[in-house]
């Protein structure tokens, strides 16, 4: 469709520009001071680039992302052919957590091992777990939980998550399920660890503190991407169906109601195109939109009701964290318009006044932001 | 006295545990088959093709169309069923695209029947997994895993790359078979993308390889066999290699087929075939029958697909006879069977436990499977069924052509004197025939009797 630039149109154009740049500017400015003055060292974003035998762990500097050259080897981990390690930053930045499916095994779901990583060689902590069901960590960087899953004599399985400390390698069980799709392992705030139940007719979040735990129904449909605000309390999740999705937002401190009451994040209640929340340090929550109708979308929403179009003619982005500083965001970059045709991906880092940068390579995944913590 | 006794029983404990589990990784974690009989995997051991994959590809080649073995009834395979639901027919002349067979291979196993630690062209432990499935299709429900000893034809598919890639085939086609299973389309075989649910069923019909599941990325991009599993259901990435096959030392193992996903952005909208709310319906149709009441057979009927826009149909193989007979005969060739020893005797006294050795032969060509079990049941061997090589088989340098097998005596609990032990030997042969041959064995036992608390000296 054609449509004319008339001068109101132009001038209406202007406005729609610099309102954008403005929220642009809003959406990647650092946040509070004080916040900000708590962070001095520069991070940098390591991901895992895989090839069928091993994979190898780079540290990229976000002020050379594009340069091949400029990143260091940080790690490489060998490990069962097809099957790339799963891991993940501490949110203190001074750890990498990474599960991996030695060589030699065949069962990613139950033959995975846990190891940690600080500036030496990486430690074993635990054996024995599901690879596929990732990792989570507490917010102070303690604990790591993950699952494990054993098959029942009947052919179904059961799902233990189990908490690790990072330090002593102790670990303790938070919770055992066997009648359920799924149970994955959320994160942890205080004494609080939470869980989520995936059941054929919908998910469950699972609060355990010592005291019989407590569930609350999050969604009626199956859910993923679960993630806790930097104060615990709100959780952010994808509500899935087939594929469609869209990010929603529950107050944890609020009483679950008798029939949950959603509340979007940025997106209407209707709109069934976004993903993959991330919360920024401040609070913010970030995640990504995509056209429901296949127009090619490249959005990342901030709190609140903005919603900033980076740069439509160039496919779709999901946030996959921010810096510990707030100012840098690792990205899932696509070409496609969607979960239905996600065409290339790639890893990207969006800088202040800047378009994203892409990393260069095609199979990288993004392990979190290192450093950046004094 | 008892503290020399206690060493050599310790010294014969080490050594039994030494012998008597596999090298593979999952073994030495103490596996339990809880899925699959509830007993420990079978220590078979077995034979690693070269590493160009090209016997295992050959054998598949001949087994996709029953042509590997079509007169074994533990392998032949299965007439396949033709036909839209409800009105499927056994259609003899209808088979497996072979490919099909060569990237579930790859994605199971890389193409390998052995453990990591076996050369290639040589012999040691079949690869097992922490599910107990066994050799490069990775079988597992054809095992009972029961702690006994392995039938023939569990030992055939645990040592023999042929019978374990002929025994994958059989149960793909039982999947495909199996009304239990939904439908693509008219179920033609010819369109590799008929085989979708059948090759979802092959891993297992779990959730976890629902395409709009929840452990599936749903961002992810069509799998291209280079990329990590990670994030993919199992059907999507055995397709994946059938686009764009492996290669090794860059040599492409098959060629490319441009085979067609299902369209997820129509067929998972909320109450499509591939909305998960559908498989679930599915289920509880099954538990309702568990429970007594009546269920359709067809549970999962509702997630029935067409076949994807561009699907293709890929016409069967047309294998030349000098073609099948020599692959045929390179898989399996014309062995025989042949023992060092009738007979062995064996020592144990109070400090030394003295271990025999057995060494089966393969005489003849191609690769000899054989089974191996004592009686009574102090005699302990190091595997119950193995492979020994024989001509046409290429073996790298430092490998045995002959299979060693230990024999290690359970004295404890034995009276002083000369005990005697039969081993029963099987060679099983392609055409069916079983060689059985026996092995004496004398244990002769000195020594002081053990000493237990509690029980009179005298």
């Amino acid at each position: 469709m054609h449509i004319p630039l008339t001068r109101g149109r132009l001038a209406a154009l202007a406005v729609a520009l610099l309102a954008i740049v403005a929220l642009i500017l809003g959406l990647i400015a650092p946040p509070a001071a004080e916040e900000a003055g708590a962070r001095s060292a520069t991070p940098g974003l390591l991901v895992s680039e895989f090839s069928d035998t091993s994979s190898t762990l780079w540290l990229v500097d976000p002020d050379r992302a594009a340069d091949p050259a400029a990143r260091t080897e940080f790690l490489r981990v060998e490990h069962a052919p097809g099957w790339d390690i799963e891991g993940s930053v501490s949110p203190t930045g001074d750890l990498l957590a990474y599960l991996v499916l030695p060589p030699g095994r065949r069962d990613a779901t139950a033959q995975a091992q846990l190891f940690v990583v600080a500036d030496a060689a990486p430690e074993l902590l635990t054996d024995k777990l599901d690879l596929p069901a990732g990792l989570a960590w507490s917010h102070d960087g303690r604990h790591i939980f993950a699952r494990r899953t054993e098959p029942l004599d009947n052919g179904g399985r059961s799902f233990t998550i189990l908490r690790i400390d990072v330090r002593s390698g102790a670990t303790d069980t938070v919770t055992r399920r066997k009648d359920v799709l799924g149970l994955y392992p959320v994160g942890a705030v205080g004494g609080t660890t939470y869980v989520t139940v995936l059941g054929p007719r919908g998910s469950e979040l699972v609060q355990i503190n010592g005291a019989p735990s407590s569930a609350r129904v999050i969604s009626p449909l199956l859910t993923r991407d679960w993630t806790l605000s930097p104060s615990g309390g709100r959780l952010a999740f994808t509500e899935q169906q087939g594929v469609a999705l869209a990010v929603r937002v529950i107050d944890l401190t609020e009483p679950p109601p008798e029939e949950p009451a959603l509340r979007t994040a940025g997106v209407s209640a209707t709109m069934r195109g976004s993903a993959s929340p991330v919360w920024r340090p401040n609070g913010d929550l970030s995640i990504g939109t995509f056209g429901e109708d296949g127009s090619p979308t490249l959005r990342v929403a901030a709190a609140g009701e903005t919603s900033v179009e980076l740069a439509p003619e160039s496919g779709f982005a999901l946030p996959v964290g921010w810096s510990a500083d707030g100012t840098l965001l690792a990205l899932r970059s696509f070409s496609g318009s969607g979960p239905a045709d996600p065409g290339q991906e790639r890893a990207a880092i969006l800088r202040p006044n800047s378009p994203p940068v892409h990393l260069p390579g095609t199979d990288l995944r993004i392990l979190g932001w290192w450093g950046g913590v004094s | 006295m008892l503290l020399a006794t206690l060493a050599a029983l310790a010294a014969a404990a080490a050594l039994l545990l030494s012998l008597l589990v596999p090298g593979d990784d999952a073994s030495a974690q103490g596996l339990v088959c809880s899925s699959f009989g509830g007993g420990p995997p079978y220590a078979f051991e077995t034979y690693e093709a070269s590493r160009d994959r090209q016997p295992y590809l050959a054998a598949q080649r001949l087994a996709a169309q029953n042509l590997l073995l079509p007169s074994a009834a533990s392998f032949q395979l299965p007439a396949i069923e033709v036909g839209p639901s409800g009105a499927r027919g056994p259609d003899p002349t209808a088979a497996i695209p072979p490919r099909l067979l060569h990237a579930i291979g790859w994605i199971e196993s890389r193409l390998n029947q052995a453990s990591i630690t076996v050369p290639y062209q040589g012999t040691g432990p079949v690869l097992i997994s922490s599910s107990c499935a066994y050799g490069l299709m990775q079988v597992a429900s054809f095992f009972s895993n029961g702690g006994d000893l392995p039938t023939r034809a569990e030992a055939l598919a645990g040592t023999h790359y042929a019978y374990n890639v002929a025994a994958g085939a059989r149960i793909l086609v039982t999947k495909w078979n199996d009304v239990f299973f939904p439908s693509v389309a008219a179920d033609d075989p010819a369109f590799l993308e008929s085989w979708y649910y059948a090759v979802w069923a092959y891993n297992g019909w779990a959730f976890v390889n629902h395409p709009a599941g929840a452990e599936v990325d749903p961002f992810r991009s069509p799998y291209d066999c280079d990329r990590p599993f990670n994030g993919y259901p199992y059907q999507e990435l055995v397709f994946g290699c059938l686009r764009n096959p492996p290669s090794v030392d860059g040599v492409p193992l098959w060629d490319p087929l441009p085979v067609q996903l299902p369209d997820l952005a129509t067929l998972a909208r909320p109450g499509g075939p591939l909305d998960p709310d559908v498989y679930f319906d599915g289920w509880a149709l099954v538990f309702e029958t568990a429970l007594g009441l009546e269920s359709p057979l067809d549970p999962f009927a509702r997630m029935l697909i067409p076949l994807p826009a561009g699907a293709i149909a890929v016409p069967p193989l047309q294998l030349d006879v000098a073609v099948v007979d020599r692959d045929r005969d390179a898989a399996l060739g014309a062995p025989n069977i042949g023992l060092n020893a009738s007979a062995l005797e064996l020592r144990v006294t109070d400090q030394t436990t003295e271990t025999g050795a057995l060494s089966i032969t393969n005489t003849g060509s191609g690769i000899l499977t054989y089974r191996v079990a004592a009686a009574p049941s102090w005699l302990l061997l190091s595997v119950p069924a193995g492979v020994a090589v024989g001509d046409g088989v290429g073996l790298i340098s430092g490998q045995q052509a002959a299979s060693s097998i230990v024999l290690v005596p359970d004295a404890e609990g034995l009276r002083e004197g000369l005990h005697q032990a039969t081993i029963i030997v099987e060679g099983l042969l392609p055409d069916g025939t079983v060689i059985t041959k026996l092995v004496s064995v004398v244990l002769d036992k000195q020594g002081a009797p053990i000493y237990r608390a509690g029980t009179p000296q005298s």
